[in-house]
């Protein structure tokens, strides 16, 4: 940290309306060339803080009074749109979360660059394409990918000519807000290198916001922890997160490592649920081009109360496997049996018992419920198709709701009422109203707050030891695959590449994807250091 | 989709549907009662033998199969045979009609396009201003009020009262009154879908570049806006066609639309034919039209 502050914010207070402010008492510098990061849950304030540096605050919310901004020792708030103009992405840039809605979907991605480098440059036309072609190469992208519109890209590659722009006007402070959250862990960890190289060698400024510590510690030297719209707590990473001061700074902390090791294994009972060589097809586009083989020769087991993890970078087809086993798709081809029998395929056979014996849990539980059925008339459903009398199912639905940890008044709700976290609760509940055998959980946490992950996650395992289910866990998360399945299955593009004891294939893996995905995992620094009340 | 494949499908289909209402079109007709020679006997006092010598001369007693085989070899040339009222040529009747439908159909079109697109955008522009409570007022407008008691209001006004207009004859009046109805119908979504666009994610990260409110204006937000614009400028446009034939009728505007009135008075079938198979394909052109547009506006593959 140098003497002379970059960016200095106190006091800032962030309200829409006239109601209770969002954001208070925010005080944080940011030094010449230092990265600074903010962490905290959705909903904490930090993104309203960085957009309120560049007067990009949503309509209707506004700085309130006392607050101050100081960039470069000139005071920011209370200036028009027109008096900012100059220093956005000039002085000051920004990089955002989504790639994909964040670039403008009828431009050219070279464009969207373009348009950056002549707002701060008068140059010729080939000055500017020259110019172009220099930030592309800096980002690390092939600068032929000028010509792709942003749907032709990878998000990878989005972010990078969102990165791109951001640089275009030499700008002293990037404001980067939560830009690896929509990638997958490789992506993540090659577009946080970037960051980092970017910073050294253009001796960036940057405010680093993201909701991940681990990604937050490996990024910045500073830290400040936020929580209901409150700085909780800053300072060095290692004293933040080594002995950590405020309540909500340890809760984050533990919400990444409480959830303790997956079970030891027992002997190896038989399995309950076999895929065997399960390929599927998806139709290409046009009317007579030839279906897509997205899931080729994908066998796999899972024996009553174990955990099977199944993990793959989006795109791997692992939640094609979820929906083949739930006749959401169709095989092509391969066998799936439960205790022997052949499952029925398709939507139609799911009313058969046998099928209902399978069921799943989804990623997101915003749209995984119906909104206009009260959670009585969702957590029915599944009573009716087992043949429970009406009069019954009521009492039924408030046991299976007590099961998964909500009070029973919560029936006569609508999801709109409830949290994430409840809604996640709500779907679980709903799976486990059929009886089933086998629960898959298709990436069931990614949608949550850490905190309320853990929660989820620890309800999960419970349920899933007392009721000795088989449990087919998807996720892209291998911190949490570790804490709990037994064995795991890595795919990739539609293949199985290594499968086997998780401590074995993450300790020690074999094939090159399974190590790029092991090295690509953000760690807290001296994680065994430190201490975490469980 | 292969340049070459894209293009022929949506052709096969806009043939196909036109084939479709034609034949549709021939069987409603046919299948309307009484036929040209009633019209004329009930006019001029025809003897029974008369009438049925008529029926042979024109025709019009044979079944409706071989009627319509016996049309279709010379439409397909686009000879589409003689008018049984008027004893003319029908494409001679619908040439001479076909350019004031145009111009009244393109007119209105033209101004209640710019009259939404200057309303919408402007309502954006300046939030504060009357213009979003006008949009409001024009779509409320198009709803309710439909057009011909604005037209017939507006000869009476205009036209009687205050003596400023002839009655007969006139194409501004009832083009601008067709376009006030046409902008009511686009103004509002337009807005909505301009103000969504505004909010969305790509315009927060264009005006973090400094860029000015023109050009985000222009180049990120509009274009969002043109899909929605197209569709409803492609429905619009076959309504509109619609639309202006009660207007002609009304002001005695001698288009397609008193052309098709005095075809179906005078059971005049292969008229009438003609003019649902020129509708038809208006249309379909109209519709084949907008998603071409759309592609080259939008690059994105559609779901």
């Amino acid at each position: 940290m140098k003497d002379t502050p970059l960016l200095e914010i106190e006091n800032l207070a962030i309200a829409f309306g006239t109601a209770p402010p969002v954001v208070q008492d925010v005080s944080f510098r940011i030094g010449l060339g230092e990265t600074f990061g903010v962490v905290g849950e959705s909903g904490s304030g930090k993104s309203l803080s960085a957009f309120a540096v560049l007067g990009l605050l949503p309509p209707g919310a506004r700085v309130l009074e006392g607050s101050s901004i100081r960039f470069e020792g000139r005071e920011l708030v209370g200036l028009s749109d027109a008096a900012l103009r100059p220093l956005r992405g000039a002085r000051i840039a920004m990089v955002f979360q989504d790639p994909m809605v964040s670039l403008t979907p009828t431009l050219r991605a070279g464009a969207q660059v373009a348009e950056a480098v002549r707002q701060h440059r008068r140059l010729p036309r080939a000055g500017v394409r020259a110019r172009v072609a220099e930030l592309f190469t800096e980002v690390g992208l092939d600068p032929a990918l000028a010509g792709r519109y942003p749907h032709q890209l990878s998000g990878g590659q989005q972010q990078r000519v969102m990165i791109a722009s951001a640089l275009a006007g030499d700008p002293a402070l990037l404001l980067a807000d939560e830009p690896t959250t929509a990638l997958d862990a490789t992506v993540q960890a090659q577009v946080l290198d970037l960051l980092d190289g970017l910073v050294r060698r253009r001796g960036l400024s940057m405010l680093f916001v993201s909701h991940d510590l681990a990604v937050v510690a490996r990024m910045a030297r500073r830290v400040a922890v936020m929580q209901g719209g409150r700085l909780v707590e800053q300072g060095p990473v290692g004293q933040v997160l080594g002995s950590p001061q405020a309540e909500e700074t340890r809760a984050l902390l533990a919400a990444r490592r409480g959830l303790g090791c997956a079970a030891p294994l027992p002997p190896a009972p038989e399995a309950i649920l076999r895929v065997e060589e399960l390929a599927v097809d998806y139709p290409g586009a046009g009317p007579f081009a030839r279906p897509v083989r997205t899931v080729s020769g994908v066998s796999l087991a899972v024996a009553p109360g174990r955990v099977l993890g199944l993990v793959g970078e989006s795109g791997s087809g692992k939640t094609t496997v979820a929906k083949a086993l739930v006749g959401l798709v169709r095989p092509a081809a391969g066998r799936i049996t439960l205790d022997g029998q052949p499952l029925p395929t398709g939507l139609g056979g799911r009313r058969q018992p046998l099928a209902q014996r399978v069921q799943i849990v989804f990623q997101n539980p915003y749209g995984s419920l119906s909104p206009r059925r009260t959670i009585a008339a969702t957590l029915a459903e599944p009573l009716e198709l087992l043949g429970v009398p009406a009069a019954e199912r009521k009492d039924r639905a408030a046991v299976a709701l007590q099961e998964v940890g909500l009070p029973a008044g919560h029936l006569a709700r609508f999801p709109h009422q409830l949290s994430g976290g409840q809604r996640q609760r709500i779907a679980i509940a709903r799976a486990l109203l059929a009886e089933p055998s086998v629960l898959i959980c298709d990436e069931v946490v990614s949608a949550l707050d850490m905190a309320t992950q853990l929660q989820v996650l620890r309800l999960l395992r419970e349920v899933q030891a007392r009721r000795r289910l088989a449990m087919l866990f998807i996720t892209h998360d291998l911190e949490v695959l570790a804490h709990l399945a037994q064995e795991v299955v890595v795919m990739r593009r539609g293949r199985v590449v290594e499968a086997g004891p998780t401590g074995q294939v993450l300790g020690a893996p074999l094939e090159g994807y399974t190590r790029e995905l092991v090295a690509a995992m953000p760690r807290l620094p001296q994680a065994d250091r430190i201490a975490v009340p469980v | 989709m292969s340049g070459a494949l894209g293009l022929a499908l949506p052709t096969l289909r806009a043939l196909g549907l036109v084939a479709a209402i034609t034949v549709l079109a021939f069987l409603c007709i046919g299948a309307v009662p009484g036929d040209v020679v009633d019209v004329l006997a009930l006019q001029g006092d025809l003897t029974a033998d008369q009438q049925a010598a008529l029926r042979e001369e024109m025709g019009v007693g044979r079944p409706l199969h071989e009627r319509f085989l016996a049309w279709l070899g010379p439409a397909l040339r686009g000879e589409f045979g003689q008018s049984l009222r008027f004893g003319l040529p029908v494409s001679e009747l619908m040439w001479n009609a076909l350019p004031t439908t145009l111009k009244l159909a393109g007119l209105s079109f033209g101004i209640g396009l710019l009259l939404a697109f200057v309303v919408a955008v402007g309502a954006i522009a300046r939030p504060r201003s009357a213009l979003p409570a006008l949009v409001q007022a024009v779509n409320i407008w198009s709803v309710a009020v439909p057009t011909f008691c604005v037209g017939i209001a507006a000869i009476l006004v205009f036209s009687i009262w205050l003596g400023w207009l002839p009655v007969i004859g006139n194409l501004w009046v009832p083009a601008l009154i067709l376009a006030i109805d046409r902008a009511g119908e686009l103004v509002k979504p337009l807005y909505d879908e301009l103000k969504e666009q505004q909010g969305a994610p790509h315009v927060r990260a264009a005006r973090a570049k400094g860029l000015s409110a023109w050009r985000i204006g222009v180049v990120h937000v509009l274009p969002g806006a043109v899909p929605v614009l197209l569709a409803l400028s492609s429905v619009g446009l076959a309504g509109l066609l619609g639309g202006s034939l009660t207007m002609e009728v009304l002001f005695g505007l001698p288009g397609i639309g008193s052309l098709t009135l005095n075809a179906v008075h005078g059971r005049d079938w292969p008229l009438l034919q003609a003019v649902v198979v020129l509708l038809a394909t208006g249309v379909v052109l109209i519709n084949a039209l907008a998603d071409l547009l759309h592609r080259l506006v939008d690059p994105r593959p559609r779901r």
